[in-house]
């Protein structure tokens, strides 16, 4: 339950196939998974017109549930392995979360390794 | 730094389940005269980087987003808990984050449910 620990959700929008390569740097600095939806972009920026038809992006957006205090040097590595401060490549935000369920059989099994 | 205190009447659920019992998400959601919510189709990574370059261990998702009055929040997420036993592995999560504004005819569709 986050009364005890608190956790951040970062969310990450990215260019479709992508994805993979994201969840690989959060890996890399403690993140045990991620979750991830397809979705398609709607910026003015992105869309572009064919003959007459618009043509949005294709996205993946990634969810990833961190500690808080890990929230920021993940959220740093992402940004700098995935290039998002460049144009075009996407686009990382965090949220706080205020409650949560469903994560107590990490504990116990951390107990365990103890 | 010292993290600020969010105080909201509204919250983002979020529930990430198996695939398919997101459904039964949105019954437990209307049964609580919650009807604002959308169900979406994502899928989470595997354990490890190598089963997922196999392909293997890559587990269909239901993602259901819904609004909620922060004050059936914590109710909602114990109902989650027992109906879907999230103290076991893989059997999802569900959390809630606040939001700190709202479109008015959203926050009537809530209050409706109320």
């Amino acid at each position: 339950m986050a009364k005890k620990y608190e956790y951040d959700l970062i969310i990450v929008i990215i260019n479709r196939g992508f994805s993979d390569y994201i969840v690989e740097i959060a890996r890399e600095v403690g993140a045990t998974g991620a979750t991830i939806i397809n979705a398609r972009g709607t910026s003015i920026y992105e869309t572009e017109k064919f003959l007459g038809i618009d043509i949005q992006p294709e996205k993946e957006i990634v969810l990833i549930l961190v500690k808080k205090e890990e929230r920021n040097k993940i959220m740093i590595d992402i940004s700098a392995g995935a290039n998002l401060n460049q144009e075009g490549k996407g686009l990382c935000f965090s949220l706080p979360v205020s409650d949560l369920k469903g994560i107590s059989h990490l504990f116990s099994k951390s107990k365990n390794n103890d | 730094m010292k993290r600020k205190k969010i105080i909201s009447p509204i919250d983002l659920l979020i529930v990430i389940i198996p695939r398919h019992k997101g459904n039964k998400v949105c019954k437990i959601l209307n049964d609580y005269k919650i009807y604002t919510h959308v169900n979406c189709i994502g899928y989470g990574t595997a354990e490890s980087t190598i089963a997922d370059l196999f392909g293997f261990g890559i587990k269909e998702r239901d993602i259901v987003f819904a609004i909620i009055p922060t004050d059936k929040g914590e109710k909602l997420l114990d109902v989650f808990e027992n109906e879907f036993k999230f103290e076991e592995k893989d059997n999802g999560l569900a959390m809630t984050l606040p939001i700190n504004s709202i479109e008015k005819k959203l926050f009537d569709l809530i209050k409706i449910g109320e």
